[in-house]
This record gives structure tokens, sequence and C-alpha cells, in this order.
């Protein structure tokens, strides 16, 4: 009895070690696997959208930090009632993704006076009006030729390494 | 083969989003985003007739497309992109998550922040970066806008001549942000130092323009609003403090 269990139980260990094995190189297959393809179609959209909009564009950054213009305001604002809609519909009608899992749409997390929000939002906001860009538009004028962006993403990555570097003596 | 139908059949059965589909068509009364969806189908269709010609047709839609989309178009189809990742497979809209993953991907050192398998948790956000650069491509090269010079606000180009900002054909200012300009003072600052800022106080904040002013926001986050508020304070102090002083 007690062998026959424990040939179940290893059996089944078995299983799980190869699902697990089998969902690994399930996860590092190629474009068509996981639904890859999707997320390039979307980020696709989502770049042409930057462009086409204009928000890759240094000058109209300047445009919105200098309240010039609605342009700026008005992608982003209705960006936001679009997609506050959206999440709305899916949490009051509990959608499930395609696969039928539960949509989970993780809050951030608040702690004390949020200084990470504050103050991380203030060091980003600096960067932004510099270089004119953040970082979905880095990466749309890099592919349409703006090639210098290649450096400010090689920065942002240094900037990200350094906060990971230095996050635990930081205030939070 | 049967075995996969009926699997197919289960998987479409048994999703809330076919069955609340069906549910629509019995004629219940009309959710209050309809309003918003006429709204915007009235738009485009009054953008589409204030250009002449057929934009169905071959090269009449190019030239169509190539012109500066308006706010009231690219606005709300860049925020479908939220419900897009999220119906699909439950992911969270956020471009900024890849920095760190591209760090994760490279030069980890024994940093914890970055001890993690980037392919489980951000493949896919990678993939969606590629696929943002290709669309760069395609709106920058293949739907070029015929205008040499985007039509900002009059005030804000006076404002940008006045700090020596003569150039302003193309998305970004040439004398400045250009490997040419990387040799500038003001110019690799406004690249280099840029940049760094926007990694690191992105990650600092746990989000972007991307994860928390349309993603963050959209979920009602206080938190992702303090962030924004923190990017415009951020913004403002450069443009009315610190670009006056370097360039």
């Amino acid at each position: 009895m007690q062998t026959t269990d424990s040939r179940i139980r290893g059996n089944g260990a078995g299983t799980s070690a190869d699902a697990a094995a089998y969902r690994t190189r399930h996860d590092r297959g190629g474009l068509f696997q996981r639904g890859l393809l999707f997320y390039a179609l979307i980020g696709v959209f989502f770049g042409v959208l930057l462009v086409k909009s204009e928000v890759v564009s240094w000058f109209r950054i300047q445009e919105m930090f200098r309240f010039h213009s609605f342009h700026m305001y008005g992608i982003i604002g209705s960006a936001i009632v679009v997609a506050a809609a959206a999440v709305a519909i899916i949490k009051r009608r509990g959608l499930r993704t395609l696969g039928g899992h539960a949509v989970v749409v993780e809050p951030k997390a608040w702690t004390g006076v949020g200084t990470r929000y504050w103050a991380g939002g203030i060091t980003f906001g600096l960067g932004w009006a510099l270089v004119g860009a953040c970082p979905g538009p880095i990466f749309a004028l890099i592919g349409g030729g703006v090639t210098v962006f290649v450096v400010a993403l090689a920065a942002a990555v240094a900037g990200t390494w350094t906060y990971g570097a230095i996050r635990d003596r930081l205030p939070h | 083969m049967v075995e996969r139908n009926l699997a197919k059949v289960e998987v479409a059965g048994s999703s809330p989003v076919f069955r609340s589909i069906a549910r629509r068509t019995d004629g219940a009364k009309a959710p209050p985003v309809t309003v918003g969806a006429v709204f915007f189908c009235t738009r485009f269709l009054l953008f589409l007739r204030l250009h002449d010609g057929h934009p169905c047709h071959g090269i009449a839609m190019i030239d169509f497309l190539s012109q500066p989309w308006p706010w009231y178009i690219a606005g709300p189809l860049i925020g479908l992109v939220v419900p897009a990742l999220l119906l699909f497979d439950g992911k969270q809209f956020g471009i900024s998550s890849n920095l760190r993953h591209i760090c994760a991907a490279t030069i980890p050192g024994r940093l914890g922040f970055f001890q993690y398998d980037w392919r489980r948790e951000g493949l896919w956000n990678i993939v969606f970066v590629v696929g943002v650069a290709v669309g760069g491509f395609i709106g920058m090269q293949v739907l070029a806008s015929p205008e040499a010079t985007i039509a900002i606000s009059e005030r804000t180009s006076t404002a940008l001549r006045g700090l020596g900002i003569v150039d302003q054909t193309g998305f970004v200012p040439a004398e400045l942000i250009s490997w040419n300009g990387l040799l500038s003072g003001p110019g690799l600052i406004m690249v280099v130092v840029g940049g760094f800022l926007v990694g690191f106080g992105s990650r600092y904040a746990g989000g972007c323009t991307s994860g928390h002013a349309i993603s963050g926001l959209a979920n009602l986050q206080f938190a992702s609003l303090v962030a924004v508020i923190g990017f415009f304070a951020g913004g403002l102090v450069i443009t009315f403090l610190v670009l006056p002083l370097i360039l």
C-alpha cells in the first residue's frame, strides 16, 4: 500500500517536473508560443500611435510642460478615460482572460507618505523633460531612425541598474 | 482531434468574455460606455470626411494615414492597449519594466533586484517594445508625415527660439539631440542625464507614463496620481529653471 502510494506520489512528482520542463521549453520558444505574436502586434500598434500622434516629439513635450496646447493632455486624458472605462467594465462584469483566468489588476502599494511615488515621480519628470521622451517613445524613436536614442536607452538602463544597486538605502 | 475540439469548446464555453457578450445581445440596457463609443465613432467619421479623396483606396489611404493623427483618435486607441493586454492574458501595460528586464537579462551582477526569471516575467513585454520599435519605423518611415515641422503652438515655438533652439524641424532639436549634439554640453546632459533620470525615476516610482499615468490612473490608484503629479513637478523644474540655465 505504502509502496503504491509513494509510487503514485513519485509519478506525480515526475509528471509535474516534466510539465515544468515542458513549460520552460515552451516559454522560451518561438514567436508563436504564449501568444508572443499578439504582444508584438499590439506593440507595433502602440508604436505607430506614438509617432503619428507626435507623442515622440521633444517639441510636443515642451509644449505640454508650457501648457501651450491641449494636444498632449487630450491624448493622455482620453487614453485614461477609455482605459478606465474598460478596466471598470472588466472588474464589474468579472471578465476573464481568453485562457479563462481571472483578471487581476494589482494596485501599487502605498506606504507611509508614499515617498517613492513623489520622489521617484519628480526624478522621472526631470528626465522626461530633458530627453523629451518617456520609455515608450525612446523605443519608437530608435526604431524610427533617430539612433542617438540608443544612448538615451543605455543611460536609462544604467539608471534602472543604479536604482537596483542603491534601493535598500533609498526611502520608499 | 476530437479531444482538441472538445477542449476548445470547453474553453470558449467557460470564458465569461464570451458569455457576457452573449448576454449583452439579450437586449439588456446599454452600458454607459456606449455613449463614449458613439462619440468616438462620430468624431472619427467627421475626421474622415474632413480629408478629401477616398481614404479607403490604396495610395490615398497611405496619404491619409501619413497626416498627423488628432488627439481624439490616437488617445482612445492608446487607451485600448490596456484592456487588450488584460483580456488577452492578464498583463498590465507598462513600458519601463523592460529596463529592469534588460538589466536582469544582461548585467544583473549580484543585485537581488535583478535576480528573477526575466523570460517568465517579461519576455512578453520585451517582445512588446520590440514591436513598439517596429511601429516607430512604420510611423516615421512608411507613414512619414509630409510636414517637416510639427505644428506646435506658436508660443512654444517662440519660447524655444528664445532659448536658441532655432531648428525646429523633425521630432527632436537636431542641434542638441543627435550624435553631434552629444559633443555639446547641453546635448550630453539632455540625452545622457535625461535618459539616466528616466530609468532611475521610473523604477523608483514603480512606473512611467504608461504604467502610472495610463494604467495606474485607469485603475484609479492614488499612488499613480501622486507619481503623475511628481512627473509634472519635475518636468516644470526642467522647463522653466534648468533649460534656460543650460541652453
